[in-house]
């Protein structure tokens, strides 16, 4: 039997400074309010003996389920390592197991070691196997049979139906089945096989859509054919070989006509090779075509009348061009004359224009010495009459009689002269800009010539033969162009009948086409219609036929899980049925109960097992039990698991966590008394903050037990723990 | 006996037990989420498969 002698904490959980804590007594009391460490003693044993196994969801403890930020922390937030060490006692002698933990360095920072009594020890994985021999109780069973948790009393409290078959599956330590039947049931196995039944019925539409527009389609082309004389009978493989047979007759025989050969076209032998058939005939019929004489000399021709036109068209172009420009140039010579008669008209003009400045020069002397008459006149005193030098008349006054014939003769004859001369020289300016136009008219009239030269050397280039100057070029080509009309008319009728022949052969391939393209759909169609049978479509449904095994597969496995966790919840309830009823009924004392039973059975809808409880007249007593009798109920299920199992480990303490929440103090009193009837054979470690249990504790246990008292509990100091036996 | 022998000893088919052991390692190694993700995974797989032969046999229509 293994029993707890000491522990020593240090940076664990709320732990900062090493605290030794000595379990020497049969009955230790942890007494405290909350959040001074207590439970932490608790949690440090457990953590001690099995390490990982005691946090995350697998450990059945809500309140240690999370991650990160979440995750139940080990470490003390103001220390980097957590050590906790255990020492056990045994038959055998002393065991020490220490366990720590550095923060943060995951695997690494997590080491384990246990001591034997003869001195020896062993660390890491050796020591964990070594740890589980020595305890041979998993953790699942050390929750359910020897730590009472808070937690499932609290559960139990609560009275939701869920969370109370919850919590007593979870302290008959069937938490992992649970965990992995809501792991199969979040799985999305279910779902997807109905999305993928879903696609098959889509595809099932899929096809017969494909089938509707197949046979659309064929209808269409069978339509189409009867269009063009084809009967339904005649839409056969039998009719294509017919009509390629046909065909290959009728272009051999128009190829023999224009004295041609055919190419080598393969014949038909597989009515899949139809469209290259059709394709070959068909060039063939274009070679033939463009090869037959006929048609040739047709092509030639019309080229050659194209050309004509056009060269006629150039030329009379430039015969208009040329007759208007010289128009041009005849109206301007009739209205200003020719050439030589602008430049004689100029010569002229400028002659007068010189005379009439010689004219001025001399008249411009003669006004110098009058100028000068006058001069003299003005300074000779002259009171006497005087004849005029000018015109010779005696006049009163000669000085003004000269100033007068200045003014009227000579002047007025230079400003005559100046007009005459600027109306010269305007005039010749004119002429001059008629000659600039004449050159201009002469330059644009030749340049129409040449053009009307070169249209007509490019019909005698084309034509090959000369045309004379008094040759109408435009009527050559008239001429030209009619022969041609007449000799394409004459071959229309020749190259009519040779279309005619292509085209009925190209009538054939057509409907060959057509009888082809029908085959290719009701091969199509038949294709759908057989999809059924081919391996693919086998192989789907095979493939769907894994899910279906999988999903049964998953479907059986689930019915055995629960199978197996309802057989265990049963077991273990009817192991510990009487012990349960016992301390049930001692410690509630209640005397509408004299009996409880409790039934598990499967809830099918959610999974794990549903709990239900019977009292002596086969009725439900849940709904009339208080907080403090479903408490009762819930220790007296630990404890009497605790009795039933207890024998079967070595375990030789139980722990309870703030077992007496709820309870009045009858009930208390109560489970004391069941608490010392267990204390017989196991030593008890309990965690409470209630101050009448305590007292109640010390007053009727009779044992020797220690009272630790919890307190002061500070965030660099940890709790402050005075001891008492 | 644990929970995985007592499973394993109700489980006749073959089949079914390579199953068992296949969710109780994934629960060993991740929990709830490791059972999930493992029968997803599993799932998921097939139902690939199964689409890329839908494809194909769309194909032939």
């Amino acid at each position: 039997m293994l029993r707890i002698k000491a522990i020593e904490i240090e940076g664990f959980r709320g732990f900062t400074e090493n605290k030794l804590i000595e379990f020497a007594t049969p009955m230790v009391l942890l007494y405290g309010g909350n959040h001074q460490g207590k439970s932490s003693v608790l949690n440090a044993i457990e953590w001690c003996l099995y390490g990982d196994e005691c946090i995350g969801e697998k450990s059945g403890i809500r309140e240690r389920v999370g991650t990160g930020e979440s995750a139940w922390r080990i470490v003390n937030d103001n220390i980097d390592k957590a050590e906790v060490k255990l020492t056990i006692e045994s038959n055998v002698g002393t065991f020490t197991i220490v366990r720590s933990e550095l923060r943060e360095k995951g695997k690494k920072g997590k080491k384990i070691k246990i001591s034997f009594p003869n001195g020896t020890e062993k660390e890491g994985n050796d020591a964990e196997l070594e740890i589980a021999k020595l305890l041979c109780v998993s953790f699942k069973d050390f929750a359910t049979t020897v730590y009472q948790h808070q937690e499932t009393i609290h559960d139990f409290v609560i009275q939701k139906p869920t969370e109370r078959s919850d919590a007593l599956d979870r302290l008959l330590g069937l938490s992992d089945y649970r965990n992995i039947l809501d792991g199969i049931k979040k799985s999305e196995i279910s779902k997807i096989q109905k999305e993928l039944a879903g696609e098959f019925s889509k595809f099932q539409v899929r096809i017969e859509e494909a089938i509707k527009i197949r046979q659309k389609d064929i209808d269409d082309k069978t339509n189409k054919a009867k269009v063009k004389g084809l009967e339904d009978e005649e839409l056969s493989e039998m009719k294509l070989f017919e009509f390629a047979e046909s065909t290959m007759k009728d272009i051999n025989e128009f190829a023999r006509q224009l004295g041609l050969t055919i190419s080598a076209v393969p014949t038909l032998s597989d009515w899949k090779g139809t469209e290259s058939f059709i394709n070959n005939i068909k060039n063939e019929c274009n070679r033939l075509w463009a090869e037959s004489p006929d048609v040739k000399e047709q092509s030639e021709k019309q080229w050659k009348r194209s050309k004509l036109v056009s060269l006629q068209s150039q030329y009379e172009i430039q015969f208009k061009n040329y007759k208007s420009q010289k128009k041009e140039l005849e109206d301007f010579e009739r209205e200003n004359g020719n050439k030589d008669g602008i430049v004689n008209k100029i010569e002229n003009t400028s002659r007068e224009a010189t005379d009439i400045e010689k004219e001025i020069r001399k008249t411009n002397s003669k006004a110098k010495l009058v100028e000068e008459g006058i001069s003299l006149l003005e300074v000779a005193a002259a009171s006497e009459t005087d004849v005029c030098p000018l015109c010779g008349k005696t006049v009163p006054n000669l000085l003004e009689h000269l100033r007068e014939e200045w003014t009227e003769k000579i002047e007025s004859k230079v400003r005559e002269l100046n007009n005459k001369k600027e109306v010269l020289y305007k005039r010749k300016s004119d002429f001059e800009g008629l000659l600039k136009e004449h050159d201009r008219l002469m330059q644009d009239l030749q340049r129409e010539k040449n053009r009307l030269k070169a249209a007509i050397d490019d019909i005698m280039e084309f034509l090959g033969k000369e045309i004379g100057d008094r040759d109408d070029p435009s009527a050559i080509l008239s001429s030209e162009i009619k022969k041609i009309d007449s000799r394409l008319k004459e071959i229309e009728d020749a190259i009519k009948s040779k279309r005619t022949k292509i085209e009925a052969i190209l009538d054939k391939t057509d409907k060959m086409n057509l009888i082809y393209e029908i085959s290719l759909l009701k091969n199509k169609l038949e294709e759908i219609n057989q999809i059924q049978k081919t391996d693919l479509y086998q192989l789907q449904k095979k493939i769907k036929n894994d899910v279906s095994v999988l999903v049964g597969e998953v479907k059986d496995l689930t019915k055995i899980i629960k199978s197996c966790m309802l057989k265990e919840a049963e077991e273990k309830i009817t192991s510990a049925k009487s012990a349960i009823d016992e301390y049930f009924l001692k410690i509630t004392e209640n005397p509408a109960f004299q009996k409880l039973n409790i039934r598990v059975e499967e809830d099918a809808k959610k999974g794990g097992n549903i709990y239900s409880f019977e009292d002596q007249n086969d009725k439900n007593p849940i709904p009339i039990l208080s907080q403090g009798d479903l408490n009762s109920l819930a220790l007296s299920i630990f404890l009497g698991l605790a009795k039933a199992g207890g024998d079967a480990h070595p375990l030789g303490f139980i722990f309870m966590d703030d077992p007496s929440q709820s309870l009045d103090s009858q009930q208390k009193e109560r489970l004391i008394e069941a608490i010392d009837e267990i204390s017989e054979n196991k030593n008890i470690i309990i965690s409470t903050m209630d101050e009448e249990f305590k007292q109640f504790l010390k007053e009727n246990i009779k044992k020797r037990k220690t009272v630790f008292t919890f307190s002061d509990w500070m965030p660099d100091g940890g709790p402050k723990i005075s001891g008492e036996i | 006996m644990t929970y995985r022998e007592i499973v394993q000893s109700e489980i006749k088919k073959e089949e079914l037990k390579n199953l068992w052991e296949k969710i109780f390692e994934a629960y060993g190694e991740g929990g709830v989420e490791q059972v999930k993700s493992t029968l997803n995974e599993r799932i998921s797989t097939i139902k690939r498969n199964y689409q890329e032969v839908l494809e194909k046999l769309g194909k032939m229509l």
